[in-house]
């Protein structure tokens, strides 16, 4: 995108019209959207009605489709009798034509919501990421593009784990970025409380402010913005702190480095900005890394991102003054 | 109509004319009132006074800018710390060291005091109050101490203290709301114009109405007194004596005389003394011996006082202790002082201490001349000195006598009045000598005094008359023939607590003993314009019949008389003292003089260097030798040894034995040995002598002297010497510590005040640098935060702008497309204080500018 000020305005006009639908998540909007440029996928861990799949389907009813309708999103109900076929399609006899004829899956689509992720037994949970690691689907000796822009928004139930297959760390490594969505705040509660009516008619009469194009081209211009060589030196002091940690006996992978720095300038776009800051950092290290690092408790894991982002800003912020 | 005051300055002048010179006022009586309590009323004048009233007007000055007290406060104690302690490193003469230091640590207090003074004016209404509240306890206690004749001279000398006290406080801070602006002039004018006529109605209305309860209130006070004085009498505790014994228990005349109701007095022999003053036909003329002259009188203790800044100060008071033996020392100029031309002559005496402190100097006055000489062996006299005087051949004390109507005596004393007469009117070299020699107290409590000289001096003109006429007053009949006063050791006092003791003398009592003669005499000599002055010392009378020349001088010889100026003529003696017509002064026992002193052949000046006991000798350093009588000095000085086995030891209050002397001591060795007569020095100078000398050389007398405050500095500094110096080494590592301390607290602001600078150039990351610091120092740090959260956290916190500067300083750091030289920011410091200043109390701020480890963690830099 040659015009940096129309990139700008475009995002601006997506955030907005999200924003519009789902009241008080700004951020987890942003971070979505950062998921979004930077070509990766969002895994969203909280508890059921929080609004995830509101934002999904705000995010999808934003973008317009490309020629054929709007930009089409698919939810799925991940269960333990799912069977891979049930996402990516399978073949089909057609009676007609004598002849098997392949029937698409639910994969094929833009946006994807894909349900409480962890209760899907491991083979679907595999092919699910493979695709999204891969972006085509091979059935057979067919290889199946999927579309152009394929996002997806996978959510896990963090309460009730019993007879669910917890994502493995490497897979969970196939997710840019994993957020808690969490409940509003007491005031955006209440608001929403006083308009629950409108939230559904909000969601149908949600208006496409961008095309599929447009984000395609985002994406590209995430891309261009520029990265200073100290931001670099950061990440890569993040990564290879997580490696070398005490606290922690998994760290971060040289793949986690790449789309952090993916996500920071998807990030630094999204701020209205063409180059990468702090700010990009200290909002991202934790949804970026947070799940890809192994410790014996969430809190010692927390305790030992924040450290090693911590020591950074304060090198970052010092750069300049002797 | 409405006015404020914008202007600074303005504002300043009317701080000074508000507040400084009420404090001053304040200030100057408190420290008058303490001063005169301890009997320094002297000391302090008018330019201590300006000069502690220009420290409260520089510190105001300073704290009307935005200097922090703390660091302005720590620097002049530091300054003060400093320029105390190098005075008393680089003062010349020990005494004189000494006492510049103490007047300059009394002086670095009150610079202090009058510093937080300024401070409190200007900034902190606390700090003046606990001010204003001490000065006014202190107050109290002086006015408590002071005697006061009643009442409402009590209320009225509080009460402007107190009301000024409130003053200040009221001003003080109408003043400061006037200076930010809150407050309208003509309504401060106002208040405090009613302010003040509220009290001057308050206190009188008290003292209308309440008149009759004082009064009350003063009587019984007034008996409370007098049956507190009564009971001291017995025990002696206002009972007065004409001398003293001092520390050595030497008897000395007293240098001042307090008018009491009882005078003590002893029949000890205190001197002898051989006065060479005869008339021409060989009879023995006496002569009063002077110890001080009494100028000064202080109305509120009735004490008359010597006053060593007296214009043609004739006294001469050496200190014979201090004078080596042999070596005189003289002052010639108090012969031209003492105003005497006519009929003077040089006499000379030897006056042989018995109980006379050895410090202590008396000599029939004019003397210029005292020479310390040894003492005859196996007697009782401690030291001796020679004196030369100038003596006025009116001053033989058949002249001074009260002839008490003894027509013998009148008649010879006619002879010098009539040389008296010539002179008509008494001038004295300058006016001001003589407004200071006729000065009377100025209230209107002796003006009794006054008339009564008036009418006994009615119709005579010569000043001599008068005197005469006074003396004659003293020694007058009433109308039953009884003498109208009586010589009397116990006089009592008046019921009255303080009313004064003289008028008492001469109008009720009439009883009183030389000190009330002498004081009444003098008022009246003075009221009608006569230069006198009370001289202090002991009467001569000659008793002895067998050794013409000598005096025996007792403690109850001690005396006090007036003297009187005459043109040309000097001071001359006059005694107006009755005589005791209870107690006809008893024979005194007469003893027999000191034996001549055999003649000297060496005399040397010099110190101890080293004391052998087994032979009685001791090395002694000398530079100066008396050979022959024939004085050798030398530059350097020589050692010689001395043998002591024959030698007399003595010090001023007696004898010493050998092995009490140490190196070090310092004195006169003398010898009379017959063997030094007849050499003579190989060359005629002091190598010559010393070659001369058969060493050890024979000693008949060595004379120590004891240099008082030497001795003790020496002793302090031995003391020091052996523990190490430790309390120098406290206290250089104390002054270390505090310096330190001192620039710790004052290096983050000047920190602050570097960065502030480099700031002024509107380079975004000095700008950045400085609000970060300013942050850090008030303990708000990014804690894993970004710079723009970090921002945005300070700026909901304080309602800052200081989003903006870091957004730049974001910039600069991480956009590859500017240019970081060409990046300039608009430098708002003034802006931002103002908001932080808002939020966070003065205290916090203070506090925040004190923390040295916090500014260090600012500047630490990262770990690897």
């Amino acid at each position: 995108m040659e015009d940096t000020t129309l990139a700008f305005e475009q995002i601006n006009l997506l955030t907005a019209n999200i924003e519009s639908v789902i009241k008080g998540k700004s951020h987890q909007i942003k971070l979505v959207l950062t998921a979004l440029l930077s070509g990766g996928h969002v895994l969203m861990e909280d508890n059921p009605g929080t609004g995830k799949t509101v934002l999904a389907r705000a995010l999808a009813g934003s973008i317009s489709g490309s020629g054929e309708s709007d930009a089409v999103f698919k939810r799925i109900q991940f269960t333990p009798d799912l069977l891979p076929m049930d996402l990516t399609g399978s073949y089909i006899f057609d009676d007609r034509t004598k002849e098997f004829v392949f029937r698409k899956g639910p994969l094929f689509c833009n946006v994807l919501l894909a349900d409480e992720i962890n209760r899907a037994s491991p083979k679907v949970q595999s092919a699910l990421l493979e695709c999204m690691a891969e972006n085509q689907i091979t059935m057979g000796e067919r290889t199946f593009k999927l579309e152009r822009l394929f996002f997806t928004i996978a959510t896990q139930n963090p309460i009730e784990t019993e007879g669910t297959y917890p994502l493995p760390a490497a897979q969970l490594d196939r997710f840019a970025i994993k957020l808690y969505f969490g409940y509003t705040d007491a005031d955006t509660e209440l608001m929403i409380y006083k308009d629950y009516l409108g939230i559904n008619a909000a969601l149908q009469s949600v208006k496409q402010v961008v095309s599929l194009e447009t984000v395609i081209a985002l994406k590209v211009a995430a891309e261009q913005v520029a990265i200073h060589n100290e931001l670099l030196i950061a990440v890569r002091n993040i990564v290879h702190g997580t490696r070398n940690h005490p606290d922690l006996s998994l760290g971060a992978s040289t793949r986690s480095g790449i789309a952090f720095i993916k996500c920071l300038k998807a990030h630094a776009l999204l701020s209205n900005r063409l180059f990468v800051n702090d700010d990009d950092l200290a909002q991202l290290t934790a949804p970026v890394l947070d799940h890809r690092i192994v410790a014996r408790t969430s809190e010692l894991r927390k305790n030992a991102l924040n450290g090693l982002l911590a020591k950074e800003l304060d090198r970052l912020r010092r750069l300049q003054l002797g | 109509m409405k006015w404020t005051i914008d202007n600074r300055w303005a504002l300043f002048v009317l701080r000074i004319f508000l507040l400084v010179l009420p404090v001053t006022f304040l200030q100057h009586a408190v420290i008058r009132g303490v001063l005169s309590l301890g009997g320094m009323d002297q000391q302090f004048r008018l330019m201590n006074t300006t000069f502690l009233c220009t420290t409260v007007v520089l510190s105001l000055l300073i704290y009307s800018f935005r200097f922090r007290f703390s660091a302005t406060a720590g620097l002049l104690v530091l300054i003060l710390y400093v320029i105390v302690q190098s005075a008393d490193l680089f003062s010349f003469g020990e005494f004189d060291g000494f006492y510049i230091t103490a007047k300059l640590m009394i002086g670095s207090w009150l610079v202090g005091w009058c510093w937080l003074f300024g401070y409190g004016l200007r900034r902190s209404l606390v700090t003046l109050t606990v001010q204003l509240a001490i000065l006014i306890a202190i107050h109290i206690y002086v006015i408590a101490q002071l005697p006061f004749e009643n009442a409402t001279s009590l209320i009225l000398s509080a009460v402007p203290f107190i009301v000024t006290a409130f003053w200040l406080i009221f001003a003080t801070a109408y003043i400061n709301k006037l200076d930010q602006g809150n407050e309208n002039g003509k309504q401060f004018l106002v208040r405090s114009v009613l302010f003040l006529l509220m009290v001057v109605s308050l206190v009188g209305a008290v003292l209308y109405w309440f008149s009759g309860d004082i009064k009350g209130v003063e009587k019984e006070w007034a008996q409370g007194k007098a049956t507190g004085k009564g009971s001291a009498n017995n025990g002696k505790k206002d009972s007065e004596s004409m001398t003293k014994q001092n520390r050595e228990g030497g008897v000395d005349n007293k240098d001042q005389t307090k008018l009491t109701g009882a005078l003590q007095r002893d029949k000890q022999l205190v001197f002898v003394a051989k006065l060479d003053n005869f008339f021409d036909n060989g009879i023995p003329n006496p002569l009063y011996f002077t110890s001080h002259y009494y100028t000064l009188f202080d109305e509120q203790t009735q004490t008359f006082e010597p006053d060593p800044n007296m214009p043609s100060n004739d006294l001469f008071k050496p200190d014979p202790s201090q004078v080596p033996l042999y070596s005189a020392v003289s002052d010639n100029s108090v012969k031209e002082k003492s105003g005497g031309i006519l009929h003077r002559k040089v006499v000379s005496a030897e006056i042989y201490k018995v109980a006379m402190a050895a410090n202590s100097f008396v000599a029939p006055s004019t003397a210029f001349f005292c020479q310390p000489v040894s003492v005859p062996q196996n007697t009782s006299f401690k030291s001796a000195y020679k004196a030369k005087m100038w003596v006025s051949e009116l001053n033989s004390a058949y002249f001074i006598y009260n002839p008490a109507n003894n027509p013998e005596l009148e008649s010879f004393q006619e002879e010098r009045f009539e040389m008296l007469r010539t002179i008509d009117k008494i001038e004295m070299r300058s006016e001001k000598d003589l407004a200071y020699y006729t000065k009377m107290p100025e209230d209107g409590e002796y003006d009794v005094i006054d008339r009564l000289a008036d009418s006994i001096s009615q119709g005579i003109d010569k000043p001599i008359d008068k005197i005469i006429a006074i003396r004659n007053f003293f020694t007058s009949k009433d109308k039953y023939g009884q003498p109208l006063f009586k010589y009397s050791d116990n006089p009592g006092v008046p019921g009255l607590p303080s009313a004064s003791k003289l008028k008492y003398f001469l109008f009720e009592n009439r009883k009183g003993y030389c000190a009330y003669f002498a004081g009444a005499t003098l008022f009246m000599l003075r009221s009608l314009g006569i230069p006198s002055r009370i001289a202090v010392g002991y009467l001569a009378v000659d008793r002895s019949n067998k050794n013409p020349g000598w005096y025996w001088f007792y403690q109850d010889q001690a005396h006090a008389w007036v003297q009187v100026y005459f043109p040309d003529f000097g001071w001359l003696d006059f005694d107006t003292t009755v005589p005791d017509q209870n107690t006809q002064q008893a024979e005194q026992p007469d003893g027999t003089p000191p034996e001549e002193i055999p003649q000297i052949y060496l005399l040397a000046h010099g110190r101890l260097m080293a004391v052998d006991t087994v032979h009685k000798t001791i090395r002694f350093r000398t530079n100066l030798l008396v050979y022959q009588e024939k004085e050798y000095k030398q530059k350097d000085s020589v050692n010689l040894d001395l043998n002591l086995s024959q030698a007399r030891i003595l010090v001023d209050t007696g004898n010493l034995a050998f092995n009490k002397l140490k190196p070090g001591m310092s004195g006169t060795a003398i010898s009379r040995d017959i063997s030094l007569k007849d050499k003579k020095p190989f060359k005629d100078d002091f190598s010559g002598v010393v070659e001369v000398l058969k060493q050890p050389v024979p000693i008949d007398e060595l004379k120590l002297i004891f240099e008082q405050m030497k001795d003790k500095r020496e002793n302090k500094a031995k003391q020091q010497h052996n523990s190490f110096n430790w309390w120098r080494i406290l206290k250089y590592s104390a002054t270390g510590v505090f310096v330190i301390l001192f620039i710790l607290l004052l290096l983050p602001f000047t920190c602050f005040l570097l960065l502030k600078q480099s700031a002024s150039k509107n380079s975004v990351t000095a700008v950045y640098k400085l609000y970060l610091f300013r942050l850090h120092m008030l303990n708000i740090r990014p804690e894993k935060e970004s710079i723009l959260q970090f921002a945005s956290r300070v700026d909901n916190r304080f309602n800052t702008r200081y989003r903006s500067i870091s957004e730049e300083y974001a910039n600069v750091l991480f956009n590859p497309h500017e240019q970081l030289s060409k990046v300039k920011t608009h430098y708002a410091y003034k802006e931002f204080n103002a908001s932080l200043v808002k939020y966070i109390p003065l205290k916090q701020r203070l506090r925040s500018w004190m923390d040295f480890i916090r500014m260090i963690a600012f500047f630490k830099p990262l770990k690897k």
